[in-house]
Order: C-alpha cells, then sequence, then structure tokens
C-alpha cells in the first residue's frame, strides 16, 4: 500500500464505549487519503477497545495493541514513530471531528507558503449536563497565523483540531513525556517556536466532556505548571501578563489543595509580575476561607457559568 | 428493488453544490445504515446533477424535478417515494453526527413512540454556536407560545431534527405546500394533534448559518405563512387571546412594510383591541400611515440602532 499522506495519532485508554464514535468520525471524512492508528495505552490487554477496532473494516484502520501504560504523551510519540504520513493529525478517544475537518485543513495548507508547518481549527466544546457551548479559538494575528505570545498568555490548546508535519514533528522529539496532563500545550509551545502556523476560522471539532473532567487532577497540574516554568521560563518571564497568569494557576491549584502558605507566595510572585491583576488580589484576599469553602465557591461559579440560554 | 429500509431519508436540495455532499456523507456514514436516502433535487441549475450522478451508493435515490416548486412540495415528492416504517429529513446546508439516527431509532423503540426530535447544535453567522436542546428546548416547543419577533419558537422544530412515523405523516397529506417558509412548523402542529415528540438531549446534528443559509427567506413569505396557519389552525388559539393578538401584529406588521394599508392596519386594530398598552403596537400602527418605503427605511434604521444599543 503506498503510503497514506495524513496519519491520524489516537490514543486511548480503557475507553471502548466511546471510541467507536471517534474512530468513526475520522474514517467518514471527506478528505480519504489517510491512516488512523489506534495507540492503545491499557497496561494489559483490553478486549473491548480490540472489539471496538475489530468492528471496523478498513484497511486504513491500524491497532497499536497494549504494552504498558504510558500516558497520553508516550502514546502518541508511539503512535508517531510508526505513523507513514507526511502530516499527522491528533484525535482524542471521546471527540468528534465534523466531516470536513481534514479537507478544509488541508486546503488551507495547500494554499501556504513551505514555511507552514502545522494549522488548527476552531473547537465546539460542548458540556454534558448543563448542555452548554463553547467556541474556542486559536488565538491568530492579523496575517491569520497563530500569535505565539497569545498562545504562551492563554496556557490551552488543542491538540484534536492540529494537523503537523511529522518530520517536524519529530525534529521536535515529539511530546514531552514528562509532563502528565498538558503534553499538548507544552508541544504546540515548541512548535510555535519554530515555525508558522495557520488556522481555519471555523468549528471543525466537537468535543464532548462532563462537567467534572474540565478541572484535571490538582497534582499533575501543579507538576505541570512547574514543569512547563522550568523547561520554558526563559521565554515565559520576558512577558509578565503570562507570568502572573502561571502563577496564579499555580497558586489556585495550591489553595485549593490546602496549601496556603506556597499559593500566597505565589500569588505575590504574580502581583509582582502584573500588580493589576484582580483576581490575583482576590484569590489573595480569600485565602482565608481555607481550602473547602474556596473549592465550593469554584464550584458555584462554575454551575452559574454553566446555565442553558 | 431489495426490502424495504427501515427508514427512509428525504433530502430536498437546490443549488447547493457546495455544502451537499457533506449533508449526503453524514446521512450515508450513520451508525444506522439500514436506510434509504431520497435526494430531490428541485430543478438545481449548477453541479449538484453531476454530483450525485458520480455517488454510487446502493442506497441513494435520486429525484430529478425539472421545475422549482419549493421545499415543501419537494418534501412530499420525496415521502410518495418514501419506503422506509420512519421517515426523517435533512437539508442540504446542515450535517448530521453520526450517531443521530441509532439515538433516534433507539428512542421510538424504548418508548413505543411515533415522533423523535434530535436536539442540535447552531452555528451561528456571527461566529458564535449555541445548543439547542435541554429543559429549555422542550419547553419551547409548547405551540400555546405562538410566534414571537423573531418568528415561531416552533422553528426549532426544524425537519433535520426529526424522525417520524411514515404512515402517520403521510395519512396527514404531507406538507402543506402552499406554505413556503414556516412548512415544518404547520406539519408540526398536525403532527403534534395526533402525538407528542419524545425529545432527547444530547447535540446529534448541526445547523450551519455560518456556511449556509440560514433565514433567508423574505419577510413577506412569512407573513403569508403566518395568515394561512392562522387560519388552519385557529382553533389552537382560541383560548389564547394574548397569542392570537401577537399573530395579529407580526402579520399586521409585516403586511404594512410591504403593502400600501388596509389589510395590515385591520390585523393592527385587532392587535392592539386585545392589548391596547403595547408601544410596539402603536408604533406599527403609526408606521402603516407613512407608506411602504419610508416605514421600511425606519424598520431598518431602528434595526440598526437595535443592534448597536445590544453590542
Amino acid at each position: 500500500m503506498n503510503a497514506p499522506t495524513v496519519s491520524v495519532i489516537l490514543p486511548t485508554y480503557h475507553r471502548a464505549a466511546l471510541l467507536g464514535r471517534a474512530i468513526a468520525s475520522v474514517l467518514t471524512q471527506s478528505y480519504r487519503d489517510l491512516e488512523l492508528i489506534v495507540v492503545d495505552d491499557a497496561g494489559r490487554p483490553d478486549p473491548d477497545t480490540a472489539a471496538v477496532v475489530a468492528g471496523f473494516a478498513d484497511p486504513r484502520l491500524r491497532y497499536l495493541p497494549p504494552e504498558r501504560n504510558r500516558g497520553d504523551a508516550g502514546a502518541r510519540n508511539r503512535g508517531i514513530e510508526q505513523a507513514r504520513g507526511a502530516w499527522l493529525a491528533f484525535q482524542d478517544s471521546d471527540d468528534e471531528w465534523l466531516p470536513d475537518k481534514l479537507a478544509l485543513q488541508m486546503a488551507r495548507l495547500a494554499e501556504s507558503p513551505a514555511a507552514v508547518a502545522a494549522c488548527g481549527s476552531t473547537l465546539l466544546r460542548y458540556v454534558r449536563g448543563p448542555g452548554t457551548v463553547e467556541v474556542v479559538r486559536w488565538p491568530l494575528n492579523a496575517r491569520g497565523e497563530v500569535c505565539p505570545q497569545r498562545f504562551l498568555a492563554g496556557f490551552t490548546a488543542f491538540l484534536q483540531s492540529l494537523v503537523v508535519r511529522t518530520e517536524r514533528c519529530r525534529a521536535l522529539g515529539g511530546f514531552n513525556t514528562e509532563i502528565k496532563a498538558r503534553s499538548d500545550f507544552e508541544f504546540c509551545l515548541r512548535l510555535l517556536q519554530e515555525a508558522p502556523m495557520v488556522a481555519v476560522d471555523l468549528p471543525l471539532v466537537l468535543s464532548h466532556e462532563t462537567p467534572d473532567s474540565i478541572s484535571g487532577r490538582a497534582d499533575y497540574r501543579l507538576h505541570d505548571i512547574r514543569r512547563i516554568l522550568a523547561l520554558h521560563g526563559e521565554r515565559i518571564r520576558r512577558q509578565p501578563a503570562a507570568e502572573a497568569r502561571y502563577r496564579y494557576d499555580l497558586a489556585r491549584t495550591l489553595a485549593m489543595t490546602g496549601q496556603t502558605g506556597p499559593a500566597a507566595a505565589e500569588l505575590l510572585r504574580a502581583l509582582r509580575r502584573r500588580p493589576t491583576q484582580l483576581r490575583s488580589w482576590a484569590l489573595l484576599a480569600a485565602l482565608p476561607l481555607g481550602a473547602r469553602r474556596l473549592q465550593a465557591l469554584a464550584e458555584r461559579r462554575q454551575r452559574a457559568r454553566g446555565l442553558a440560554p | 428493488m431489495a426490502e424495504a429500509p427501515a427508514i427512509s431519508v428525504i433530502l430536498p436540495t437546490r443549488n447547493r453544490a457546495g455544502l451537499l455532499p457533506r449533508a449526503i456523507g453524514s446521512v450515508l456514514a450513520q451508525r444506522f445504515r439500514d436506510l434509504e436516502l431520497i435526494v430531490v433535487d428541485d430543478a438545481s441549475s449548477d453541479d449538484t446533477p453531476a454530483l450525485l450522478a458520480q455517488l454510487d451508493d446502493p442506497r441513494l435515490r435520486v429525484l430529478r424535478r425539472e421545475r422549482n416548486s419549493g421545499a415543501a412540495a419537494a418534501r412530499n415528492a420525496g415521502l410518495a417515494l418514501a419506503r422506509g416504517r420512519y421517515v426523517a429529513f435533512q437539508d442540504d446546508d446542515d450535517f448530521w453526527l453520526l450517531g443521530k439516527l441509532q439515538a433516534q431509532w433507539d428512542c421510538l423503540q424504548a418508548r413505543a413512540a411515533r415522533w423523535c426530535l434530535a436536539p442540535y447544535l447552531r452555528l451561528e453567522d456571527d461566529g458564535r454556536a449555541s445548543y439547542i436542546g435541554g429543559a429549555w428546548y422542550a419547553s419551547q416547543l409548547d405551540y400555546r407560545r405562538g410566534v414571537g419577533e423573531e418568528g415561531p419558537n416552533w422553528s426549532l422544530i426544524a425537519t433535520p431534527g426529526w424522525l417520524v412515523e411514515r404512515t402517520l405523516i403521510q395519512s396527514l397529506g404531507g406538507f402543506d405546500e402552499r406554505i413556503r417558509s414556516w412548512d415544518d412548523w404547520e406539519l408540526g402542529l398536525r403532527l403534534w394533534r395526533q402525538t407528542r415528540p419524545e425529545v432527547l438531549d444530547e447535540p446529534l446534528w448541526v445547523q450551519d448559518w455560518l456556511r449556509g443559509s440560514g433565514l433567508t427567506r423574505a419577510e413577506r413569505v412569512r407573513a403569508n405563512d403566518l395568515q394561512l396557519i392562522v387560519e388552519k389552525h385557529a382553533d389552537l388559539w382560541a383560548d389564547c387571546p394574548a397569542v392570537q393578538a401577537q399573530h395579529a401584529y407580526v402579520i399586521g406588521r409585516i403586511l404594512s412594510l410591504y403593502d400600501p394599508a388596509p389589510a395590515g392596519r385591520r390585523e393592527l386594530w385587532q392587535s392592539l383591541r386585545a392589548r391596547p398598552t403595547r408601544a410596539l403596537d402603536w408604533l406599527a400602527l403609526a408606521m402603516s400611515y407613512l407608506g411602504p418605503a419610508r416605514a421600511q427605511r425606519l424598520t431598518a434604521g431602528l434595526r440598526r440602532f437595535k443592534k448597536r444599543w445590544r453590542t
């Protein structure tokens, strides 16, 4: 078989119930010149996942069976090693690509200069329960390219929308396995340092979330922010607003887990970088409430934000 | 031909060769596979016929109409060919998510129901998106609410969300072909008299006003539609004077924008008798004396002002 143009990497970890939708939304893309590599990241054989994959009779689908649990970054790297396409795209096991996603992104890349290494798209984030939908965009500059400074300050990436040159991705060493939950963001940070990235400003991916999947694990969050500050400290410090944002996130997580002293120290650092950041002042004032009451407050705010239209 | 499929999907289209493949693809790629897709080409003059000729799925049937006769008539022509136990409808600028029909099928089987509505995501033309579903959606589906300033809340039951028993819809005579824009609302009212829809609660299709058309129908057409619907279903609102007044107001306001006065003014007076203190009714009445040209300019100006006020 000839090498496909796009290799789609889909890491999964015991998600058999949702995986079928994610796979089908790739294989039914109007852009057909692709292979889909499902990387099973379970630590032991997972017959349910294997059965879901076997249910698709499509020669473009490849399944890498469980070896050991490596986490998101390691699983994606395992898929990247096997990729044969000139471009890589990424899918998550609970998300849904809309039918023209790859076609519109590949068309956008075809009209871009050769230096452009990647293309994103807008994302629809649907949160079950409250039934809200949010439109998430890459921060673009006037030339239609992703703005590295604003991306750095935003502290979020959505890999499900990304198409990137395989060569570029391998040259960067793939994903950093030291980072637990934000390896996608850290990868994009390095990617944007090297080469321009464009985006199609249309919602092409539907991400399904439950209200509790947004917050994530506090220990991973602490670990990741500290790692990213250590790896990219120089760049981050050049942007006071970005550093203040990271320090605030760090402080918030520390405060929620009862580490009031370190939280206060981070807030003071954040405020030194950006004295006008109101939420840092607010959190500093609220610190004496203690972790439990802060958590209750945060939950109440989330509920209020999630009200139906 | 092979045995009758479980579901017939009817897709009327006209001059949308750019988006049509997405709509068709989203039907043929459904996880629920026991279906036929009837595309009714309503006299397209673009590449649509060539595009349809290229597709080679045995479940696809194409009906070409040489004279354009509108979406309601095209849907009825598709209905006449349908063989499935249930029928679903698709629009050429929208698309379904892959689990739509399966979720609706499961719902109808589990609850022994005859009509199921699928909630959806709407991509607004200004780049925002909304979920048309949940408790809010269900509350909007009450026919007693009638028409609001922007249209009937019932338009939220756009046909791409339907899965209905074929014999039920055929026994009602299908869509009323005199109605050009709100044919879904009108048939919905007749269906509602027979049965209540089961409403799911997850996004199952996407209404694309970003790349598609949205509500492009001329306002004048809607006034006609509303007049027909109010005549046909007068009994539904017999004991809802507020809805009657609102209907008279919408018809009167639109008519006096397009026709020299009497008919529109009569409707506005009728509305004012029921709610004499409503300023908007008096404004519309005053404008009806300006004549259509000036009334249209003034309305456009007021809308611009309202929009700027909001932002």
